[in-house]
Parts: C-alpha cells; structure tokens; sequence
C-alpha cells in the first residue's frame, strides 16, 4: 500500500510521540520505583583502591582524634578510646588486616600510620596533626 | 671525704627543694593563668562553661607551647555550637593587656586550630529556629549522622512552602503535603555552608539530580559561620561523624 508523503510523515510523527510518552512514562515509573520507604538509605560508596581505602581510614581517624581533642582538651590514650562516641568502628589496613599506628607527641599534635607504607608502594603514608603526608 | 659528701647531701637538697618550689610556682601560675583567660573570655563570649588548658615548655618554663581553649553552648551565626576549642601553638599573650584591662590578646602564635562539634540536637534547634523565623508551622524533620551523610526524614504540609520551591516540585506533588527522605553532605568555605544533596524523595518519587542542582544553586551556601570576636577564624572543612559534625579551619 502507497502512502501519500502527507500520511506518512503523520505515521512517523506518531511513532515519534508514541516513542516520547514510553520514555516519559519509563522515567516516571522508574522513580516511582526508586522512591518508597524501604529506599530511604544513603547510596552504597564507591569502592576505593587500598591506597584510597587508607588515605580516607586515616582521615576518619584523624577527624575522630581531632573531636575527642575537642572535648576533653587531650588526645585519646589509645584508638579504641575513640569507639563509638567519635567513630562507630575503628577501621583496620585493607591490606594486612592490621591495626593503624597512632603516636601523640607531648600533648600538641598526633600522628596515625600504616605499619609499613611499603605495602601500598610509598615512603610515607601517614596523617600528622589532620594533614595527609603521602610519598 | 665525709665534709665533702655532707656538702653534696645539701647542695642536692636545696637542688630539690629549688625545684619543688619551681613546680609549685608554674603549677599556681598555670592555674592562675588558665582562671584570668577564662574570665578574660567569659567577659567578651556568651557561653555556657569555658575550660582552658596550658602545657608550659618543659626546657623553657615561662613558654607556653600549647594553649587549648574549650567553650561550650557557643552561637555560631545562628547554631549553637555543642563544643568549640581552639588550640594555639607557641601562643605569645599580651599579659599587660590580660592582667590590667582582663582582656586576651594573641601577640604571635605558630598554628591555630580550631574544632567545632555539631551534635544533632544543635542542628535540630537551629532548624526548629529557622522555622520559627520564618513562621512554620507542623513542620517535622529528623537528622540522623550516617557518615559521610546527613540523612533527613521530612513531613512538611504544602502551605509552607514558599511558592517559587512549589512550582519546582508540582509535579511531585499529589497532595498537601510533602512527605519523604534526603541524603546530604555538607561542604565548607571560608565560613560559608553549603549542603549538597545525593538523593531526595519526594512523595514516594525519587527526585531527577537537574530538579536537585536547581536548589543546590538556590538555596547554597545556606548558613555563615561567624567567626568569635576575640579569636578570628575561617571554617574550610567539614566531617561528619556517628554523633557530632565537625568544623574544622
């Protein structure tokens, strides 16, 4: 069967909007389905590389020091002083499975290590007084 | 032989002696010190407790190498901060100053620090303030810490909402009220906050990330830290914690 142009431009134009309100219709079904109380959670992080895993570890640590400083005007004896009033769980290297290394020194500043930054290819990973020092 | 040991039984306990004396002095002076800078700042800083703490150079005792200032209840523009301590490295003060007129002055130091913890019940009275502020009414939202995020439970009639955020939102508006949850986290600069959110939902509608940056432009930064007049500093970082936020500079 031969079509006029005129018709079939008229065809066309419905698929397009035919097309469209799919689209419409997919994106808004796709955020009704995303809504809903059993999705009010944060949204998952992205997974780091060991490197990145203990730069942010460190950080956090470092942050919880820094709020136990905040407090009782002297850095924590130990890291497990800081669990949970400051963090919820005390991370651990992802490579050695091995606790992080924390030093105060003479009550005016902190440093928090990895037991060796060799693992992760470095010189120095470490953070000292809430400052990352890594080479 | 015996003269000689009994001359240095002395010399070793007027040695002991001298030194207790010099202990208790920098012990008297330290507390003496720590009570005038905390009077000096209860004169200038609303707030309800403040505690200050001293450590002396061990080689030179007239050095301060650390002075820690903890207040608690501070107004920060608006929120109350929970906890704010500021540490000062090799701090020289202006004893004149402090003594004389009770005011605390910093001649020189090497570093400050400042921390500055947010617990939930602050942000929680500084929002119950804003809607006060801006005359809302049976507005409901709850905080939870889920670091790195700031999660928001949020029932808030329609009625007050300001216009101009309704028509953003109509479509996602079936109702009276807008009902649902948010993600957030929290960014500091020189001073300034801004909130940027990961996910809303809105009315059992997941809100497009383009609706989203339309009110992170709008609406950010949303609140000024200021700075306390005795102790001049700018917040640049922010960490969210299982129980506090902290500002730090």
């Amino acid at each position: 069967m031969n079509l006029k142009p005129k018709n079939k431009l008229l065809k066309y134009l419905l698929y397009a909007i035919a097309i469209i309100l799919l689209c419409v219709l997919g994106f808004v079904a796709y955020l009704y389905s995303q809504g809903g109380q059993k999705n009010y959670t944060p949204p998952s992080i992205e997974e780091k590389t060991n490197e990145g895993q203990v730069v942010s570890d460190l950080m956090d640590i470092s942050h919880a020091i820094e709020s136990y400083y905040a407090i009782n005007l002297s850095y924590p004896s130990s890291l497990k002083n800081l669990v949970p009033e400051f963090i919820s769980n005390m991370p651990i290297e992802p490579l050695t499975n091995r606790d992080y290394s924390y030093k105060v020194f003479s009550d005016t500043a902190f440093e928090v290590s990895v037991q060796n930054p060799q693992n992760y290819n470095l010189k120095e990973l470490r953070v000292r007084n809430g400052k990352i020092i890594k080479y | 032989m015996v003269k000689l040991l009994n001359i240095r039984f002395y010399v070793l306990i007027i040695l002991f002696f001298g030194e207790m004396c010099l202990c208790a002095f920098q012990i008297t002076n330290k507390e003496n010190l720590e009570k005038q800078i905390g009077k000096a700042i209860a004169s200038e800083i609303n707030c309800k407790e403040i505690k200050v703490k001293i450590n002396f150079d061990s080689n030179n005792p007239s050095k301060i190498n650390n002075l820690a200032i903890r207040m608690d209840g501070v107004n920060i523009g608006g929120i109350i901060a929970d906890f704010i301590t500021i540490q000062y490295t090799n701090p020289s003060l202006d004893y004149k100053n402090l003594k004389n007129k009770g005011r605390l002055k910093f001649l020189s130091y090497s570093d400050q620090k400042v921390n500055i913890l947010l617990s939930i019940n602050s942000l929680q009275n500084y929002l119950a303030l804003k809607e006060k502020e801006f005359g809302k009414k049976n507005v409901n939202i709850r905080l939870k810490f889920s670091p790195p995020f700031i999660e928001c439970f949020y029932d808030v009639p329609q009625k007050e909402i300001a216009s101009e955020t309704a028509e953003i939102i109509s479509k996602f508006i079936p109702g009276d009220k807008l009902e649902g949850y948010a993600v957030f986290t929290l960014q500091a600069k020189k001073s300034e906050l801004s909130a940027y959110s990961s996910k809303v939902i809105l009315n059992h509608f997941l809100i497009p990330g383009s609706i989203l940056s339309i009110f992170e432009k709008k609406f950010n930064p949303f609140e000024k830290i200021s700075s306390i007049n005795i102790f001049n500093f700018e917040i640049n970082n922010i960490a969210i914690q299982s129980k506090y936020v902290l500002l730090t500079n």
